[in-house]
């Protein structure tokens, strides 16, 4: 078998038609992340002998055709998300040791569609960062240039999918984790819905913004993706009951006349110059190919960012209050009083941004600040989701950056957290008002980073948003391999 | 409603939050978040009209019977307990009455 990295889509091809054997894709997964991942740090954990068995009960079956969607794909999930019997970490010391009881209902879907979990990737702790530096077991590396972060929170995520160890991965994205660091890492990253993907699995962090999203190579490769793992769930209530079309099939019907909205003011200030001129050009390309794009503008923009870490933090504070070193995760070997063994334990747990994010979300709901704050960003979410919900009445999706910036230097922005969260200018919006977005690749700075287009969708229509992704990468030259030799691929 | 400028009260948050800061993390917190109350505070002062709008697709999300069902197994339960009597079923913690 070839031993490049290919798509979910031909893997699946060649296990059904038995060119390749899910062992020889297991192995080949398995080779490329050994080859690498000592210098991109992008899993935390594999499972080897699990997905060596899974690949030969995948091989023993008596007729390949039956075998799944997924069949013969291997995957990487991230790191936040429950994979029974493996460690699950969330990138936190506080669950150095925590392996869970059960896997995610998203996990279940993809073993049931017979793909292969290789291993958990590395992320910002607890998801809560833009550029996987915030994780306890050390940075990811982009792996278009190892000296920049891949984005965050899932960075591992789509630096496995960016060099090549497997087609498609798992993240979760709560104010843009799925989408950034796709952009940054020149991949697909697709968030859906809220309430289109089941979240039982998935450790909290802002349950009123955190969905589980895809990581791709290509377009195609994530409506798999997310087709196998949409849909409700009895074990979260938070799941819609909502019809989950069949997106592969609808994947090729076109732009023409898609009604697009361009917020180009939103590029007014503070864009990378190159970074404007991908999305320029992108916008152009789109009205090329038969969509009528026209300018538009969203009022609130500028108060997505201060709302998002309101709304995000006061969850979040919520959310990790569980962490108490009682039932799991680390409890401090220093003893004390039941107070002071949570104080330590916590402590000891925790690293410094969620503690940064647990201390803001603690001091907006407390008494005194919880109406000037609290109360203020849920009255300005509304006003923020009525300006989409307006926005996207007029025109099918939006079309803008993902990123403001190209892949930024490690340690860059690690000790400015401001710098960091504006990092999130662009994708907080879509999380805020609940909607699906996407980002895919749309060129490339002078200095070989790549640069993602973010498009922003009504309530439950993520096919014209893959739809529209498919026809532009298709005009954009399709998926191919990247020039570096090291497992890296690029667009043409 | 917040005075302008305020630095951020760490010690009171982290003694809310059940959070041991060190003198060196609380300074260095102190002036991170008075920064980044700064960012977020333009919502602080700001006002805004109703809207009928919310995110949750409520119309969507659909009700479930109020049935038992079956749950984690106890021992599965307390296996990742730092400290349990798997016998007796608990957790151990410091002792809380005298």
């Amino acid at each position: 078998m070839d031993a490049r990295p290919r798509t979910a889509e031909s893997l699946h091809a060649s296990f059904v038609d038995g060119s390749a054997t899910a062992a020889e894709i297991c192995e080949a997964a398995l080779a490329r992340i050994a080859s690498r991942d000592s210098e991109l740090g992008a899993m935390l954990a594999l499972d080897a002998d699990r997905a060596r068995a899974r690949a030969a009960a995948l091989d023993a079956l008596p007729d390949r055709r039956l075998s799944g969607p997924l069949a013969g794909v291997p995957v990487a999930v991230k790191d936040n998300i429950c994979t029974s019997g493996v460690a699950t970490t969330a990138g936190s010391r506080a669950l150095e040791r925590f392996v869970p009881p059960y896997s995610a209902t998203a996990v279940e879907r993809l073993e049931r569609a017979g793909a292969i979990v290789i291993g958990k990737t590395n992320c910002d702790e607890f998801a809560m960062g833009s550029s996987s530096e915030h994780s306890a077991f050390g940075p990811v590396r982009n792996p278009w240039a190892p000296e920049r972060t891949p984005g965050g929170s899932s960075g591992g995520s789509a630096a496995a999918v960016a060099a090549g160890y497997v087609p498609v991965a798992l993240g979760s994205d709560t104010g843009g984790s799925v989408r950034q660091p796709a952009a940054l890492c020149g991949c697909v990253g697709v968030r859906p819905t809220y309430g289109r993907v089941s979240r039982h699995g998935l450790i909290a962090f802002a349950s009123s913004l955190d969905q589980i999203g895809t990581l791709s190579a290509t377009v195609r490769d994530g409506a798999a993706l997310l087709q196998v793992i949409a849909g409700p769930d009895s074990r979260d209530a938070t799941t819609a009951r909502v019809d989950v079309p069949d997106w592969g099939a609808a994947i090729d019907g076109g732009l023409q006349r898609c009604r697009v909205g361009f917020p180009r003011h939103l590029m007014d200030g503070g864009v990378d110059a190159e970074v404007a001129e991908a999305v320029e050009a992108a916008a152009a390309a789109l009205a090329a190919l038969g969509a009528d794009v026209r300018e538009c503008r969203l009022a609130y923009a500028d108060l997505a960012v201060p709302v998002y870490y309101l709304v995000a933090t006061a969850e979040a504070s919520s959310n990790l209050a569980r962490y108490d070193g009682v039932a799991y995760g680390h409890r401090t070997p220093r003893g004390g009083s039941l107070r002071e063994m949570y104080e330590r334990s916590r402590a000891e747990g925790f690293g410094a941004e969620v503690k940064r994010r647990i201390m803001l979300g603690t001091y907006i709901l407390s008494a005194g600040y919880y109406d000037a704050y609290y109360v203020r960003a849920q009255e300005a979410r509304a006003r923020i989701a009525e300006d989409y919900r307006q926005l996207l009445s007029d025109f099918e999706m939006l079309v803008l950056p993902t990123s403001p910036t190209p892949a930024f230097p490690l340690g860059e922005r690690l000790q400015d957290p401001v710098s960091m969260y504006l990092s999130d200018v662009f994708t907080v919006g879509a999380s805020l008002a609940g909607l699906p977005a996407l980002s895919l690749p749309c060129g490339a700075t002078r200095e070989g980073l790549p640069i993602g287009l973010q498009l922003i969708g009504r309530p439950f229509d993520e096919a014209t948003l893959l739809r529209v992704a498919h026809a532009y990468e298709r005009e954009a030259g399709g998926w191919r391999f990247g020039p570096s030799g090291s497992g890296g691929r690029g667009r043409a | 409603m917040p005075a302008e400028r305020e630095d951020f009260p760490v010690a009171r948050v982290a003694a809310l939050a059940r959070l041991e800061l060190s003198p060196t993390e609380a300074e260095r917190y102190r002036s991170q978040l008075t920064r980044v109350l700064e960012l977020v505070g333009q919502v602080a002062g700001a006002r805004f009209e109703a809207t009928g709008s919310d995110v949750a697709h409520e119309a969507a999300a659909g009700e479930r019977p109020d049935a038992v069902l079956p749950s984690l197994p106890a021992d599965a339960a307390l296996a990742n307990a730092p400290d349990a009597s798997r016998p007796a079923g608990l957790v151990r913690v410091p002792k809380v009455i005298g």
